[in-house]
């Protein structure tokens, strides 16, 4: 290895001083994710408040498994998760194989309205969806009642299949797509032609050969889905207090702000949660670095599978899914914004623009779209610091713990984030040096930037390994400092990486909810928790309006972002 | 060996990729028994044609009949899918199913044919046998070499006894040795069993030991189809010629003075000498420019001279590599142009030396320049 031919007084110098700064950032990036959960899980075990005089008791956990409404939102997670994942992975199967293998027409722009479809941001999309499946109101009912034999609305987003809807009609079907697709075009090609040819219809060919063959990436997606719901909060927020639904999200987010607030309980549910989490870790981790027997072909350019006649339905089909996943939300939620009463098509002149005046002259708004840009601008920028020292590091160096840190990146996308946003309220509640920082902005970046830092440091770390070592060792031999190295040879050469994972940064930052929930105050409140709050008081037309401009900053930075081919970050 | 009538006919098919002309007005016919194979290099239309037989790609235009039932008619918008062909394939990536037994894929064309247990048994028995993996039935997909997973791939595509049988490349994964002793024993059971075999390769070796017939194909079109020797020994055009085994190539004109059913040929890059070929053709008249090919082993290299003549001449040995079974010789002729020619393995030549060559008129065949 280069090591060992090195001198020694480089040897000694590497000991000294990049050693000492590659354990800084792994210290700062444990007191960033692990000092969080730790404390989330101490103070489920004490009684005080953050920052008061610490009474240990197990008050907290006798209460949260004594008692049934808490017992039952557990339980309502879970079941949430399993209904949304049962429904939406046999259909992104159906979808992402169609897309993939099939010479459906226009395959490559269906495929990009499942990308936009991911970038909505979910409370917006929800409240296009109450416009039309609300009880009494919604159009959809209404349309529904007006068919002989029905005559009464049969929908109600209101309820427990409500939610599920508003999960697989948002993003549950769009990321499996996503993940799903380029894995099935990576299929060796003849595993399944050899079915066809040996005598099994195209049908019985995928559900004999593609889907059991594909089954350990099936469940690898599964189970990131499900990781993944565990973010759930904004809908339920919406869609379950009216008929008393709480997951465990909205539970603890009511334990907190109620009055007065049951911090002992909230973090005792949540660490339950934790532990519920941790197998789930574990099993993925271990699905993911065993070796998949998927084989990767490509020596001839596969042949689609022909449709034949049924290819417009096929089309028709996808096509409708696309456009139930983002231009039917989003039309409706467009149209609320210019309703007199959010919903009351039938009112003699439905129709106004006074809404998008009043939001626009509200200082509270015009605060709040300062605070989005602040937080998602700065999380951009601190993310693509952080980030890319940290890929650097697990990728290229021979740091011993390197392991760890790579381990340590990776946790927050298993962490729910209003458990992220409950542990950084108590570490900067309860540390006296960290407590000026609570209620400003800083506070929100740093909880965005945790809650991104999966992804980010995936995407740089996948492009890191494509480069060639020789470049940096070229440089390095050239005598080259390594802060000069990175700053002259692994900076430039990693730039459009670093502009992509600032755009998802940004994009995540922007519409993140469940993390900043917990840590904004009435100063620092972003557009995306503004929008929450007037559904809450039920100001669904400033809501409206609130959740289009929300919209538009996401999905047009993602539009902008994929000029930079930000399609390589679906791929983790 | 009894070979049927046409078993398959392809008429004119084309096929585009995008701008790119795959197959140009391509007509074949395969005789029922025959081993037939398509040989030409990457990019010819060789694969092509074998995945639009096996109905996995559908030609721009053309038609193909099995037997006397039409399953391609561009024009008539018939294409019967590949389930409904009975036709047999090898991959080339053998596409042995992973998550399947060694038996369970053997067995898959059989279960979808929805035939019976006790039936199903006996046939993949049958099968594996044929192949000789009886005692691997139980293994599962990736635990085979590779050499076994084209066996498996084999005695799948044989399992229903389909009316032909597909091989697309299924050397061109094993090493050197597994693939001459796979070569004989694919020729062995393809006789034994006495099907119909389309085979794709790019090897010559291959396409000429394996088949009854060859189909040399080139940018979409058949250069010529022929028995092996026939292709070898009496190439129609300089793409086969070239294609088929190496050559040595000189120009020369025509001269007189040879006799009868024989032409003389004045080579113009070696001053004085003459070669004589055999020809079936009526001699062309004297003047014109030609050039003459030799297969280099058909090239007899001596220390010693034999007698003298036409078609004799002397060179110098410049380079002599040991190759194995035989050396490769580098010779500079008079006039300075050099040929790779083959010598035995037992040659007492020395680089240096001066080498006599001699060649049969009928190893010498002329072109047009």
């Amino acid at each position: 290895m280069a090591s060992i031919s090195l001198p020694l007084a480089r040897r000694r110098w590497q000991l000294n001083g990049t050693t000492l700064g590659y354990t800084a950032l792994l210290g700062l990036l444990a007191l960033l994710v692990l000092y969080p959960v730790v404390m989330v899980v101490l103070s489920s075990f004490q009684t005080n408040r953050p920052g008061q005089a610490v009474t240990w008791s197990l008050d907290a956990w006798r209460v949260a498994l004594s008692d049934p409404s808490m017992v039952q939102a557990v339980w309502n997670t879970i079941l949430l998760m399993l209904a949304q994942h049962g429904l939406s992975l046999p259909i992104a199967v159906a979808l992402a194989w169609v897309l993939a293998r099939t010479d459906i027409p226009g395959a490559h722009w269906l495929e990009f309205g499942f990308w936009i479809a991911f970038f909505l941001p979910a409370l917006p999309v929800t409240l296009g969806w109450i416009l039309l499946l609300d009880p009494e109101y919604g159009l959809l009912n209404q349309a529904v009642a007006a068919i002989p034999f029905v005559g009464h609305p049969i929908f109600n987003i209101y309820s427990f299949w409500g939610i599920v809807w508003a999960h697989v009609a948002h993003s549950s079907i769009a990321v499996k797509v996503m993940l799903l697709t380029p894995a099935f075009r990576n299929l060796d090609a003849p595993l399944e032609e050899a079915s066809r040819v040996t005598g099994a219809s195209t049908l019985g060919t995928v559900w004999r050969i593609v889907v059991p063959v594909m089954a350990p990436v099936l469940l690898v997606v599964a189970l990131l889905s499900a990781i993944h719901s565990m973010q759930a909060f904004e809908v339920e927020a919406i869609l379950g207090p009216p008929f008393q639904f709480f997951i465990f999200s909205t539970k603890v987010y009511r334990l907190i702000n109620q009055e007065p607030p049951l911090f002992a309980a909230a973090t005792a549910l949540s660490t339950s949660v934790l532990v519920l989490v941790v197998p789930l870790i574990f099993l993925q981790r271990w699905l993911t670095t065993r070796r998949s027997y998927t084989t990767v072909g490509g020596q001839f350019r596969a042949a689609k599978v022909r449709l034949g006649r049924g290819r417009a339905l096929v089309f028709a089909g996808v096509l409708a899914a696309v456009l139930l996943t983002t231009a039917v939300p989003f039309t409706f939620l467009m149209l609320g914004t210019f309703m007199k009463l959010f919903g009351f098509f039938n009112l003699p002149a439905p129709w106004t623009t006074e809404h998008w005046g009043r939001v626009f002259g509200d200082p509270i708004f015009l605060t709040s779209v300062r605070n989005t840009l602040a937080i998602a601008l700065g999380t951009a920028v601190v993310a693509v610091a952080l980030f890319s020292l940290i890929a650097y590091v697990a990728v290229r160096t021979r740091y011993a713990a390197r392991g760890t840190l790579d381990f340590i990146s990776w946790l927050p996308s298993t962490l729910p984030g209003i458990i992220l946003g409950l542990g950084l309220l108590w570490v900067f509640l309860g540390n006296p040096l960290l407590r000026p920082l609570y209620g400003t902005l800083a506070i929100l970046i740093i909880a965005t930037v945790i809650s991104t830092m999966t992804l980010g440091v995936q995407i740089i770390k996948s492009h890191l390994v494509q480069f060639s070592l020789e470049l940096e060792e070229a440089a390095r031999i050239g005598g080259g400092s390594w802060w000069h190295v990175y700053r002259h040879v692994v900076l430039p050469l990693l730039t459009p990486v670093l502009l992509l994972v600032g755009a998802v940064s940004f994009i995540s930052a922007a519409r993140n909810v469940s993390t900043v929930a917990l840590l904004a105050t009435s100063g620092t409140r972003p557009l995306s928790l503004l929008q929450l709050d007037f559904m809450v008081e039920g100001r669904y037309e400033a809501a409206a309006v609130v959740g289009v401009i929300v919209v538009l900053l996401t999905t047009g930075i993602a539009l902008v972002a994929r000029v930079f081919g930000l399609r390589v970050a679906v791929r983790d | 060996m009894t070979v049927g009538g046409p078993i398959l006919r392809l008429e004119q098919l084309t096929k585009y990729f995008g701008a790119f002309k795959a197959l140009d007005a391509l007509s074949l016919e395969i005789d029922e028994g025959e081993v037939f194979t398509l040989l030409g290099p990457s990019g010819c239309g060789k694969t092509t044609t074998l995945r639009i037989i096996a109905g996995l790609e559908q030609p721009d235009a053309g038609r193909i009949w099995l037997g006397d039932r039409p399953i391609v008619s561009v024009g008539d918008r018939i294409n019967v899918p590949p389930h409904k062909r009975n036709m047999g394939m090898v991959f080339q990536s053998y596409a042995i199913w992973p998550h399947k037994t060694v038996f369970e894929n053997v067995a898959y064309p059989l279960r979808v044919r929805r035939v019976g247990d006790a039936e199903v048994r006996r046939k993949v028995e049958w099968a594996l046998g044929l192949v000789g993996l009886e005692g691997l039935a139980q293994r599962q997909g990736p635990q085979l070499s590779g050499g076994q997973q084209q066996r498996v791939a084999l005695a799948r595509a044989l399992v229903y006894e389909p009316s032909v049988l597909l091989l697309d490349e299924p050397f061109s994964n094993l090493d050197a040795k597994l693939r001459e002793q796979m070569r004989v024993q694919l020729k062995l059971l393809l006789k034994d069993i006495k099907i119909t075999a389309v085979f794709v390769t790019h090897d010559q070796v291959e396409a000429l030991s394996l088949s009854d017939r060859v189909a040399v194909m080139n940018q979409g079109h058949v250069e010529q189809l022929g028995a092996p020797r026939d292709l070898y020994e009496r190439p129609a055009t300089a793409f086969v010629r070239d294609f088929l085994g190496s050559t040595v190539l000189l120009r020369g004109y025509t001269g007189d003075g040879a006799p009868a059913g024989q032409v003389a040929i004045h080579l113009t890059d070696v001053p004085g000498v003459v070669l004589h070929a055999a020809t079936d053709e009526p001699v062309p008249p004297a003047g014109r420019e030609v050039l003459v090919a030799v297969r280099p082993e058909d090239v007899h290299v001596r220390a010693e001279a034999n007698g003298g003549g036409p078609n004799a001449l002397v060179g110098t040995l410049e380079a002599l590599l040991f190759v194995g079974d035989h050396y490769e010789c580098r010779v500079v002729l008079p006039g300075a142009q050099t040929v790779f020619l083959h010598a035995p393995r037992a040659t007492r030549l020395r680089e240096g030396d001066a080498v006599h060559l001699s060649v049969a008129p009928e190893a010498v065949s002329v072109w047009p320049a």
